[in-house]
């Protein structure tokens, strides 16, 4: 009995002061995994002026341009605010663009931060590129309910507009469709830049790839604990996989998918607007058109399973990104933690050994995987790259 | 949609029974009854997330000729397969690349080769553990 006291004694102050939990090799493989970051900077092969910094510049300016909207009042960046880690804060972007009820947006406004990496984009997946996604808050009649005429009638109306485009794409004579798929390109080449940087983690990571004990267990012990339920038992990391915390496909976790006009079927519906979509790889807008890249929309198929599949998000800098899940229904972290730990098996179709479970979680395990969860935030914030203006530079 | 276009360029060719030494080393080989398939992946080993493809070469240890294969992998363990569906094209030497394929998460994964014959089908399969 005195041993155990001892012992006991013996772990609660290693825990206070902290330490290093004695990590087994296939879970500091899976830790492995999750790094390095960041990775070399995201290049789209689809998009002529991918990592072209006028285009960035460009790109930035419009990301911001309110006129792009025909009411003037509704900008990516008006629910991709860089404040609010690239969302809106909000459950559904409703309160942002005034709609509401049966008409209202029904999916969460996703965060910008490390969308460079992923394959395919929105909740469902309907696009395969950054640039043939933001066509849609464009167009669609309950955000900017723009289009290409607007945009290409402010764009050359604006001498600074104007003369951006030029630097970039040339002339701006073109129709106005090719011309807004100029504009979305820019804009994509902006989002692209959108890394989160290194956190808590990272440092954690690399200083057990090195072997470096002593900076290890500066990570606090919380979240070495709930590291080790995420890449274990949690089964987390199956899914939320590699530097970015995602596998960049899709997941039915139980979250409800009845919406006020019937059901949001996610991914299945993604894909059949995937491959309509004439700005798809599949189309004349690639300005790669060979590349392999353009595989993956050519060989996607249509599953049943992929009914009630959404998005499985990145986590870096989760902390920020509330409220959670594909609907907003989420309000915190430990929320998010409680909805696996008291998993609907039900809910989930699935045939064969189960991803998911329910984690029955104790008080103290939830708070660490929220612990772990919070050390995936970097402390960088947005700083805007302030391009000097471009029509009253000379040209040479 | 696959195993249409693999059987029509194996009908083509006449289903002809090769010599079934290994096309390299880094091919695997399998076998069922009255074939030999051997397959590598491109790249190796099999990337997490990422797209890859297989180079195969399939031969009839008899008489018995092919009239269509399919291609695909699956999760054992979870039941479920690729989110993708590959395709496949002739290359020189007898060989195929099927390309498409995508293993989105780690663990077991097995592909599959289904061989139509006249008289039924046959499988093979080869597993791969992702870490």
């Amino acid at each position: 009995m005195r041993l155990i006291a001892l012992l006991a004694a013996a772990l609660l102050a290693h825990d206070a002061a902290g330490g290093l939990l004695d990590f087994t090799a296939a879970e500091l493989r899976a830790i492995e995994r999750h790094g390095p970051w960041p990775p070399p900077a995201p290049r789209d092969p689809s998009n002529r002026v991918s990592g072209n910094a006028e285009a960035i510049a460009f790109g930035e300016l419009l990301f911001f341009d309110t006129r792009l909207s025909p009411n003037g009042a509704m900008s990516c960046g008006r629910c991709h605010q860089p404040g609010r880690a690239w969302t809106d804060g909000r459950r559904t972007p409703g309160g942002v663009i005034g709609a509401t009820g049966r008409d209202a947006l029904t999916r969460n406004t996703p965060t910008l931060w490390n969308a460079g990496f992923g394959r395919w984009f929105g909740w469902g997946g309907g696009s395969d590129t950054i640039w043939s996604f933001s066509l849609r808050p464009i167009r669609h009649p309950l955000e900017m309910g723009s289009s290409a005429a607007h945009v290409a009638r402010t764009l050359r109306a604006d001498p600074e507009l104007a003369c951006r485009y030029r630097r970039v794409f040339g002339e701006a004579g073109k129709p106005d469709e090719a011309l807004l798929v100029d504009v979305v390109k820019a804009i994509a080449a902006f989002v692209e830049t959108l890394v989160s940087a290194r956190s808590p983690f990272d440092e954690f990571r690399d200083a057990l790839a090195r072997g470096d004990r002593d900076a290890a267990a500066r990570y606090p012990l919380a979240a070495q604990r709930g590291l080790r339920r995420f890449v274990g038992e949690g089964n987390c990391s199956v899914c939320h996989f590699g530097p970015a915390f995602s596998n960049g496909e899709f997941g039915d976790i139980g979250v409800p998918f009845f919406v006020p006009s019937g059901v949001d079927s996610g991914r299945y519906a993604g894909i059949q607007r995937l491959r309509a979509d004439p700005h798809n790889l599949l189309g004349r807008f690639n300005d790669r058109p060979g590349d392999a890249g353009a595989a993956r929309t050519r060989h996607v198929q249509l599953q049943p399973r992929n009914f009630g599949e959404f998005k499985v998000p990145g986590l870096r800098n989760v902390a920020k990104t509330a409220p959670y899940m594909h609907d907003g229904s989420l309000a915190t972290l430990s929320d998010v933690v409680k909805h696996y730990s008291e998993l609907d098996e039900n809910r989930l179709h699935t045939e064969g050994e189960r991803i998911l479970r329910p984690l029955r979680l104790s008080p103290q395990a939830s708070a660490d995987l929220v612990a772990f969860l919070e050390s995936l935030s970097d402390t960088g914030r947005y700083v805007s790259g302030a391009p000097s203006r471009c029509a009253s530079r000379r040209v040479q | 949609m696959m195993r249409r276009i693999l059987a029509a360029v194996l009908l083509a060719a006449g289903a002809p029974v090769l010599a079934c030494d290994s096309p390299g080393a880094d091919y695997a080989r399998l076998e069922s009854p009255r074939f030999v398939l051997w397959m590598a992946t491109r790249p190796a080993p099999v990337p997490i997330g990422s797209e890859f493809a297989i180079d195969a070469v399939l031969c009839a240890k008899g008489a018995t000729s092919a009239d269509a294969v399919g291609f695909d992998a699956w999760m054992p363990a979870h039941r479920h397969g690729m989110n993708s569906r590959p395709s496949v094209r002739a290359l020189d030497g007898g060989r195929w690349r099927a390309e498409g394929y995508l293993f989105h998460m780690p663990g077991r994964w097995q592909f599959t080769f289904e061989i139509d014959t006249a008289s039924g089908r046959e499988r093979l399969t080869h597993d791969v553990e992702l870490d």
